[in-house]
């Protein structure tokens, strides 16, 4: 037994929006067109219209133009912790850019992060494996 | 205003969110905190009289649990390759995804950065970097105390931009 489509197209649309995302599309000259979503919740000011794309969000530098048919890049701490997750996604003469919160994932990952780190270590023993010689600090 | 995406490459632990937090705030803390996916910040350096934006990727270390993803390396200008001088593996590790970034963006500039040298001194730090025979331009950086690490930020803006830093 599979859910009805109307179900799973409900659960989609749900789970998007409490992931707040927020878009816009860029020209291929990297110029913004149009400007959607929830910025806010991400303390980014809202994009301006007809502003490079790269200025309003200089961590698009070097992705824009789209040379490939998808890009996913997780996990962007854009600062003080604010995660976003971002798609990039070519369409006809536009790029669309779509930031969706990954604030509850990462938060997950650090902290499986820290056990698994928290078992290695991370400086050498007194004087014998380093690649000098050296000790602990 | 020339943007450049410069990225920080290396294993777990190496310093690399030290080596930008004292290259863009001059701060350094001793309380270690793992980098998950990638932290974002922006230096502004003056290179032969044109300013130049590093948008600087701070990427996680690779481990069992992350791996450095390509999208992440994807239209990078240039890249720090960072090991730690108390850790050997790190150096095979930041190599290894020295082969894999080229792999992503062809031959763009790098350099290598030997982390951590307070912990051994100057001499050692420097014997160290001759007897490695790297292809590629390398510093003996501290984090702790600064050493070398804005000569290793700005000799990258020089080379992603094409002159020399003022």
């Amino acid at each position: 037994m599979t859910l009805p489509d109307r179900l799973v197209q409900s659960l989609l649309k749900n789970a998007f929006h409490l992931r707040y995302p927020a878009f816009l599309a860029v020209t291929r000259q990297g110029v913004i067109r149009q400007v959607g979503g929830h910025w806010n919740h991400y303390a980014i000011a809202v994009p301006r219209i007809m502003a490079p794309a790269c200025v309003e969000l200089p961590f698009l530098v070097g992705l824009i133009p789209l040379l490939t048919p998808f890009e996913f890049l997780p996990r962007l701490n854009l600062g003080q912790d604010r995660f976003v997750d971002i798609y990039l996604l070519p369409d006809e003469d536009l790029d669309w850019v779509l930031l969706v919160d990954a604030g509850d994932q990462s938060a997950v990952q650090q902290s499986q992060q820290a056990r698994l780190e928290s078992q290695q270590p991370t400086r050498a023993r007194s004087g014998t494996s380093s690649l000098a010689g050296a000790g602990n600090r | 205003m020339l943007q450049k995406k410069m990225c920080m490459l290396g294993a777990f632990a190496v310093g690399k969110t030290s080596l930008v937090s004292r290259f863009v705030h001059s701060v350094f803390s001793d309380r270690y905190l793992t980098t998950v996916g990638v932290k974002i910040d922006k230096e502004i350096v003056s290179v032969a009289g044109v300013d130049v934006m590093m948008i600087l990727w701070d990427i996680h270390g690779e481990d069992d649990l992350q791996e450095v993803r390509p999208s992440y390396l994807r239209g990078m200008h240039g890249y720090l390759l960072v090991s730690d001088i108390t850790r050997p593996a790190t150096l095979q590790t930041a190599l290894e995804l020295h082969e894999r970034a080229r792999g992503v963006v062809g031959d763009v500039p790098c350099a290598f950065l030997i982390n951590k040298c307070d912990l051994v001194g100057p001499q050692e730090t420097e014997l160290l970097i001759a007897g490695l025979n790297l292809p590629m331009r390398c510093f003996g950086t501290s984090a702790h105390n600064g050493t070398h690490v804005e000569s290793a930020f700005e000799f990258l803006a020089e080379q992603v931009s094409g002159g020399s830093t003022s």
